[in-house]
């Protein structure tokens, strides 16, 4: 039911984002290649005939989380370096490549043993169900994480304040 | 035919690059765009999971929200850190980072 | 002749058919036509509104704006892009040579996308997404990004600082716009846009039964398309043209378009979500969408040349002090009122 060519591209897209991202040099490219692999998995939601996900992921993630990251890179710059050799690998390349490889690898066995399922048609009214558990069941997650993006929001705003000397 | 087991490996391979992007990486912001690709694994796997396996209960997609807005605020709580840290020591390099008296 | 374009698709369905192709080909074709009629449609719009602002500017100035080239300047708009084409297209030395390149040519794309989700008259929607009013956010989300790209590629404090100022108006007047909008989705009950235009011709429209949410969207739609008072980003006076100063020539001219698709798609959705849609006694319905969206169109410029500019502070205190807690109380007092009329009822 679902293309595999439509998953296969969009698949294709947030490899090719995240590879860019690890690879690149100048942290600002590094960034956009992000957006793309933000994108791909946005794509990647609408083969799952999930479009409400889809959007929010577009909305949250470009829209908001990669616009902080830019502004942080923008501020956090050298006065007089420019942006080439902002994202160099450390000295721990070969280490991370290992457990990096090596999680993924079992994690590929594991996942390789369990049923192929295939995708059965979802509900009309997904959305108006995912409403009520979240205000009915898991209100009381939602209210936390409510507080927890106040608390988050003042935090950071306090930290980032430039010292008035006072 | 593309079943739940294509989901879950994309999301193994985005949460692994973001592994290795969050450990081998010196500059601080990279390692927060690291840790934001793992998110985006797990949120995938989230999803996947309730669309193949849970088809009658909302519980991943209620969960999966909720992933994302806490990472949204680790996001900019962790940038806002990072700035005052540049403002104090004047460069972003996480090898830097290595005093424990402040 | 209200299924004018309707009876056309068919045409093109039928035309497919008997010449051979199967059924989902000649609907293929048949949306791959109408995604280029919209495309066609759109930049014959931005002529017509380029047009439209230098005529009214000159008119509320007291002056006659464009009156050469043709009869009543009809062609300025055609020799300007001449001009612009002419231009030598260069990149500044210092320019970061990829983003410089890049962001002219994706700065529209996102506002074109979202007419594949807007209807244009009844059943004359691209493709009716059951989430099609968030697409929009999320689209306008994704032009905020390409903006504060746009200032930051040549190298430039004015084009910095411009490209800076627009990301942040831009993500801070997300929050009343989406606010404002939540109004309507609670007495719709659905974020699909053909839902919400049948719901006001069931029960009357947006306009009358949310002002306070209609006042809220333009100023914040105003604030969100970088127009006039709110273009502080590309004030002429103090930014030297903000985040477009060192783009010349085509590469200015597509980023002039896109503030323009933006202000026509922006125009467009207030006219289905607030003033009916397709909704109009005698008119087929997409001639009166058109107009009920030029009725906004012609509003907003009539605003652009009216008021000064406002400042960056006021603008950001407005915003957090007074938008944001009206739209809120909008939204509060709407549940209440939808809760207290299922009660009574």
């Amino acid at each position: 039911m679902i293309s595999p060519v439509l998953f296969y591209l969009m698949a294709f897209v947030v490899i090719f984002g995240a590879l860019m991202m690890v690879v690149n040099k100048n942290i600002l490219y590094s960034a956009i290649s992000m957006v793309i692999c933000f994108l791909g998995v946005a794509g990647i939601f609408a083969t799952m005939q999930l479009s409400f996900f889809a959007v929010v992921q577009i909305m949250v993630y470009v829209g908001a989380i990669t616009i902080l990251i830019v502004f942080a890179i923008m501020l956090t710059r050298h006065p007089k370096g420019d942006l080439e050799t902002t994202n160099p690998f450390s000295k721990n390349v070969v280490g991370a490549g290992v457990v990096a490889v090596g999680l993924a690898f079992a994690m590929s066995v594991i996942i390789r043993g369990l049923n192929m399922l295939e995708p059965q048609p979802i509900a009309e009214d997904l959305m108006q169900q995912v409403g009520i558990a979240m205000f009915g069941t898991y209100v009381l997650p939602v209210e936390l994480v409510a507080v927890l993006l106040l608390v988050g929001m003042l935090g950071a705003i306090v930290i980032g304040k430039e010292d008035d000397g006072q | 035919m593309i079943g739940l087991t294509h989901y879950l490996l994309l999301a193994a391979l985005l949460f692994a690059i973001g592994l290795f992007n969050a450990l081998a990486k010196r500059n601080v912001i990279a390692v927060l765009m690291g840790v934001e690709l793992m998110l985006n694994a797990v949120n995938i796997n989230l999803l996947a999971f309730n669309r193949f396996v849970g088809i009658s209960g909302v519980d991943g997609y209620a969960f999966m929200l909720i992933v994302l807005v806490v990472a949204a605020t680790e996001v900019a709580v962790g940038l806002a850190l990072i700035i005052k840290h540049f403002r104090e020591s004047g460069n972003s390099d996480v090898t830097h980072i290595d005093w424990l008296k402040w | 002749m209200d299924n004018l374009f309707i009876n056309i698709g068919h045409w093109i369905v039928n035309l497919v058919m008997s010449l051979g192709g199967s059924e989902t080909l000649g609907i293929w074709i048949m949306r791959i036509c109408c995604a280029v009629g919209i495309l066609i449609f759109l930049l014959i719009n931005v002529i017509i509104l380029v047009y439209l602002e230098r005529k009214i500017s000159g008119f509320i100035q007291e002056r006659l704006g464009p009156n050469r080239c043709g009869p009543f300047g009809i062609f300025q708009l055609f020799m300007d892009i001449l001009k612009l084409v002419s231009k030598n297209t260069f990149v500044p030395g210092a320019a970061d040579y990829w983003i410089y390149c890049l962001v002219p040519i994706v700065v529209f794309i996102p506002t074109m996308m979202i007419f594949g989700i807007m209807p244009l008259g009844e059943g004359m929607t691209v493709y009716d997404s059951p989430v099609g009013l968030l697409y929009y956010f999320a689209v306008s989300a994704l032009t905020t990004l390409i903006l504060l790209m746009s200032g930051w590629a040549a190298n430039n404090k004015y084009n910095l600082m411009g490209g800076m100022r627009a990301a942040a108006q831009m993500i801070s007047y997300e929050i009343p716009l989406i606010f404002s909008i939540i109004g309507i989705v609670m007495m719709t009950g659905s974020l699909n846009l053909n839902d919400i235009v049948y719901n006001q011709v069931d029960h009357g429209w947006f306009i009358w039964r949310q002002p306070l949410a209609f006042i809220v969207f333009s100023i914040a739609a105003t604030a969100e398309i970088n127009r006039n008072p709110f273009d502080l980003p590309e004030g002429e006076q103090e930014l030297t043209a903000g985040y477009q100063t060192e783009y010349s020539g085509m590469r200015f001219a597509f980023m002039y378009l896109g503030e323009y698709v933006a202000l026509f798609a922006m125009c467009w959705l207030a006219a289905v979500l607030f003033l009916g849609g397709w909704d109009g006694p005698i008119l087929p319905g997409w001639l009166w969408l058109f107009i009920k969206s030029y009725v906004f169109v012609l509003l907003n410029m009539w605003v652009r040349w009216t008021f000064p500019r406002i400042r960056v502070d006021h603008m950001m205190k407005f915003n957090w002090k007074v938008l944001i807690p009206l739209a809120i109380a909008n939204m509060v007092v709407t549940g209440v009122v939808i809760k207290a009329v299922q009660f009574l009822a």
